[in-house]
């Protein structure tokens, strides 16, 4: 087991009280696997990726243990989780486009950054020109600004950047959504290569497009309203959901070959909850069409078939 | 790059064109005759007055029509010629002004720089550390909310009429003569601390809360997250925020730089320094729209240059303005 | 009908707009009376600015766009007004779209006085009533609420609803559910899908295929700021002719094939983007160009089957 996450709970500190956006989060990833991460806007997923890296207020960090091939990380420590940041565990956030500072030129950036955790520019600087050269950059990028970069380029510059040292898990998140179809594709397929080629061991890709996962991640985690609701391979997930709320979400997914004229697709009625207060019990509950009584109380998130998690009362029997 | 700088130019020309009808259109509409003060101040007899009266007209140009005064003014300018003082008849405008600018150079220099550095300096500071940040912050606010002869007049009565330890008026002893001894240089230098404390205060409360805001502004920006993210050190992150804040912060000193020749007309006042700006009140009091012109002349020009510092400085310190001139991002 | 006759739009881009810039070259195509044309195309390639120009929210630089045979361009004043009681447009981006220091239903007074300066009260509220209803929403849930208390879907909903109010022939719907999440998207997808079945012409701009396959009869493609293909939605993602619809098609996301698994030409997927050559547009991507064919000049469009047309020499 690459990672090991129990019982992680993450609540964000606001005026109005604690926003329960990661409750009770337990699963593994195995090395090599990449695991898409997919649930609607505010489902927790992005605190979820922020809180493995870089647990800052106003997230708090309630309970729960992280474990990195086999060493316990400190997510709650901002100072002692420093030593594990970029080398064992990276990320490629959500604001790719956004992340080099302007005004430094890309390269001088790099070195910079790879001086200040003790790692020597010259040495690696022709594994990156190697690996600048897989994603199609040239070195050139190098003495550019990121201004004089296309949003792909940043995209692909900072998936250079943040696996530089080979981290063991890489988290991805949203990398696909603001690009086009053709280089959304790109980078998705660059991701798996990174994975192949063993410059990241594992991943976690966040996003909200399970299209896109399917296409390129080994297994898929849903989330739902902060808590965990179906772990399984992605062929299983497509094909033999088994969380009403996968299933649902599964079914709301338009496709070329779909049309309204042929097959109306439906959406799922209501909304999720507010997790400021959230609800006790499965939160999918209010939404659900098979929920009973038994959905007062909060159903675990357990092993139904080989590895594959469900959290549903239904589901197990 | 090239045709950039031209059609700054161009702007910065047509700016100066128009900044300059503007200024010789102000005295001009200003109220009372300033030739029938000067007369009125001989006491002379009604006849020579009249006659003077139409020598001082023809001698300052006043006797053409307006678009001719206009013109001969353009003229007089390309040649250096600000024209003749009024009030200190007959010397002319730009041996006055040029008396006072090294005042104002010694005085606000110093003033604008050291402030620009110190307050840049503890800006960043109390971004830094909370218990800074709640005593320099506040500190800020209350200075550059102080106008800067409420300030003058405390020191000064603080200093002067209570302590009796420092000068509060002139710019050196008024029983000495401008010379380069010991005794001048002393008195000169005892004479500029008021000021220069005055202002030096006011400009670094300014300063500091600027750059407080702007750090924590670039502190919470993405690549700063990013490069925590990636576990880089704090003083890492700190230098590129404190860098990209500073962007700001040099468009504001070179504004302020170019505002020296026209003197910090208040703090002149309440000090009686005799700089640009207490030249400039001296000018109003006396009705001498000549010596006005030529105060605000220096002014525009001042103000243009800086701006074109800026635009040029900006060009080279940030790269993002480079892509903009190319039509990019 | 709306028709769209040779329409380009000239920015000028450079700190002093020395540079020009073709964003929308020669479109022309029309949206019938009740029908749904999507128009697809990636960041750049002119689609929102032609949206915008429909909407007359940008200046047409040459070429025209006809309502029902009255130039949109010459509007001016109240002929301008009585537009746009038949043309709307929703945006991709709902919460920019409201004030969040007012409530959403702002919006509706707007309207009425702009519109309906002379409407009483109760007849208003009516009207407002069937409109939500129209689209989908309770107005007991939504009416007198800040924007921050709708979710996504509702306020994007609420932006079609003031556009009924009107007696709206055309919507300009551009990227309206790209912010939207999976569950809610589809609802606000099949209401388009309702209210063209009962007249109203839409003018769906996406960049995703799927969206635009599951609503559209009529597809138009758009690849820097040129139309490459347009036809039958059917026809052009079945049977696509032209290399940039192609490379597009083997690019979306499908469940149930994986990318692995298809026939794809990797060579020039990110291909970066240089200043607008003579010539066919897709030139530098293109994997059939060839100096032999005519691939310098710009190709036009052809009738390629029956309504089917593409801009390409191949």
């Amino acid at each position: 087991m690459s990672l090991q996450v129990e019982n992680l709970t993450v609540y964000y500190q606001t005026l109005k009280g604690d926003v329960h956006a990661l409750e009770g989060a337990s699963f593994g990833i195995v090395d090599g696997e990449i695991m898409g991460l997919a649930g609607e806007s505010g489902c927790g997923k992005t605190t979820f990726g922020q809180s493995l890296i870089f647990l800052h207020p106003p997230m708090k960090l309630v309970k729960g243990r992280v474990t990195l091939d086999n060493v316990e990380l400190p997510i709650g420590d901002m100072e002692r989780m420093n030593d594990f940041r970029f080398k064992k565990i990276s990320i490629v956030p959500q604001y790719a486009m956004n992340a080099m500072n302007p005004t430094r030129k890309i390269g001088k950036m790099t070195a910079e950054l790879l001086m200040s955790r003790n790692v020597d520019f010259q040495t690696l600087l022709p594994e990156l020109k190697r690996r600048l050269d897989l994603v199609k950059l040239s070195y050139d990028v190098l003495n550019m600004y990121p201004i004089e970069l296309s949003g792909g380029m940043k995209q692909r510059m900072v998936m250079v950047l943040s696996t530089l040292l080979n981290p063991s898990l890489l988290i991805a998140d949203e990398i696909t959504s603001a690009l086009d179809v053709s280089s959304q594709k790109a980078v998705a397929e660059m991701l798996v290569e990174f994975r192949n080629k063993g410059y990241c061991k594992s991943v976690i890709v966040i996003t909200h497009d399970i299209s896109v996962l399917y296409e390129i991640a080994d297994t898929i985690l849903i989330m739902y309203a902060g808590q965990l609701a179906e772990k399984a391979s992605s062929d299983i997930i497509m094909f033999a959901p088994l969380h009403p709320y996968t299933k649902m979400l599964i079914s709301t997914l338009p496709e070329v070959g779909v049309r309204y004229a042929d097959k109306r697709l439906t959406g799922i009625p209501g909304g999720p909850p507010l997790l400021l207060n959230p609800p006790v019990g499965c939160r999918f509950r209010e939404r659900c069409p098979l929920a009973f009584e038994k959905c007062i109380e909060a159903p675990p998130f357990i092993e139904t078939g080989k590895n594959h998690f469900v959290a549903c009362w239904k589901a197990g029997a | 790059m090239r045709r950039y700088f031209e059609r700054k130019l161009f702007i910065y020309i047509l700016t100066f064109v128009l900044a300059v009808t503007i200024d010789w259109l102000i005295p001009r509409f200003m109220p009372g005759n300033p030739i029938q003060i000067l007369i009125s101040r001989a006491g002379l007899k009604a006849e020579s007055a009249k006659l003077l009266y139409s020598y001082y007209m023809r001698a300052f140009g006043l006797d053409v029509p307006v678009w001719r005064q206009y013109l001969n003014f353009w003229i007089a300018l390309f040649h250096g010629d600000f024209g003749i003082s009024i009030w200190l008849f007959p010397q002319p405008v730009i041996q006055i002004i040029m008396r006072a600018v090294p005042f104002d150079v010694l005085l606000l220099l110093p003033a604008i720089l050291l402030s620009w550095l110190a307050g840049n300096k503890f800006g960043a500071y109390a971004a830094r550390s909370k218990w800074l940040d709640n005593t320099i912050s506040p500190l800020g606010y209350i200075l550059t909310a102080t106008p800067y002869m409420w300030l003058g007049i405390m020191l000064g009565w603080l200093f002067g009429v209570i302590l009796h330890v420092l000068p509060f008026s002139g710019a050196y002893s008024y029983s000495m003569m401008p010379s380069f001894s010991w005794a001048f240089v002393g008195s000169l230098l005892q004479h500029w601390i008021l000021p220069f404390a005055s202002l030096f205060l006011v400009m670094f409360g300014g300063w500091a809360i600027g750059m407080r805001n702007m750090i924590i502004y670039e502190l919470e920006a993405d690549y700063s997250h990013y490069l925590e993210a990636l576990g880089a050190p704090r003083k890492l992150v700190r230098n590129y925020a404190f860098r990209n804040a500073l962007l700001p912060q040099i468009t504001g000193l070179a504004l302020q730089l170019g505002v020296i020749v026209g003197g910090a007309l208040v703090t002149e006042i309440v000090f009686s320094y005799p700089g640009i700006g207490y030249l400039t009140l001296q000018a109003i009091q006396n009705h001498d729209f000549f010596l006005l012109q030529g105060c605000f002349l220096f002014v525009i020009i001042g103000v243009l240059l800086a701006n074109f510092a800026i635009d040029i400085a900006y060009v080279l310190l940030d790269p993002r303005t480079r892509a903009g001139m190319q039509g990019e991002g | 009908m709306l028709k769209l006759d040779g329409v380009s739009k000239v920015y000028k881009v450079g700190t002093f707009g020395g540079k020009r810039l073709l964003a929308v070259n020669n479109v022309s195509f029309d949206v019938q009376d009740s029908e749904v044309v999507s128009l697809i195309g990636e960041s750049g390639s002119g689609k929102t600015t032609i949206g915008k120009m429909i909407l007359h929210l940008a200046s047409i630089s040459s070429g025209t766009i006809r309502l029902d045979g009255v130039d949109v361009s010459k509007l001016k004043g109240n002929a301008l007004k009585e537009y746009y009681r038949k043309v709307q447009g929703v945006f991709q981006d709902p919460f920019s779209s409201y004030n969040p220091i007012f409530k959403a239903d702002r919006i509706f007074r707007t309207i009425r006085e702009e519109f309906f300066p002379g409407i009483d009260g109760g007849e208003w509220n009516t009207k407002i009533d069937s409109s939500l209803r129209a689209v989908g929403l309770n107005p007991d849930e939504v009416v007198n609420k800040f924007p921050h208390q709708l979710s996504g879907g509702q306020l994007q909903r609420f932006l079609i609803a003031r556009a009924l109010l009107l007696d709206v022939q055309v919507l300009v719907a551009d990227e309206i559910i790209s912010m939207l999440d999976a569950s809610t998207r589809v609802g606000v997808l099949n209401l388009l899908a309702e209210l063209k079945s009962r007249g109203l012409s839409i003018l769906f701009i996406t960049h995703d295929l799927s969206l635009g396959y599951y609503i559209s009869e009529k597809s138009v493609i758009l690849y820097r700021g040129c139309v490459v293909e347009m036809g039958p939605t059917e026809q052009v993602y079945h049977h696509p002719l032209h290399p940039y619809t192609k490379m597009l098609m083997t690019c979306v996301p499908r469940v149930g094939t994986k990318w692995e698994c298809r026939d794809i030409e990797e060579t020039n997927l990110i291909a970066e983007h240089s200043g607008p050559s003579s010539g066919c547009a897709y030139y530098d991507r293109c994997s059939q160009a060839g100096k032999e064919r005519d691939c310098g000049t710009s190709p036009s469009l052809v009738e390629a089957e029956p309504g089917h047309f593409v801009a390409c020499w191949h």
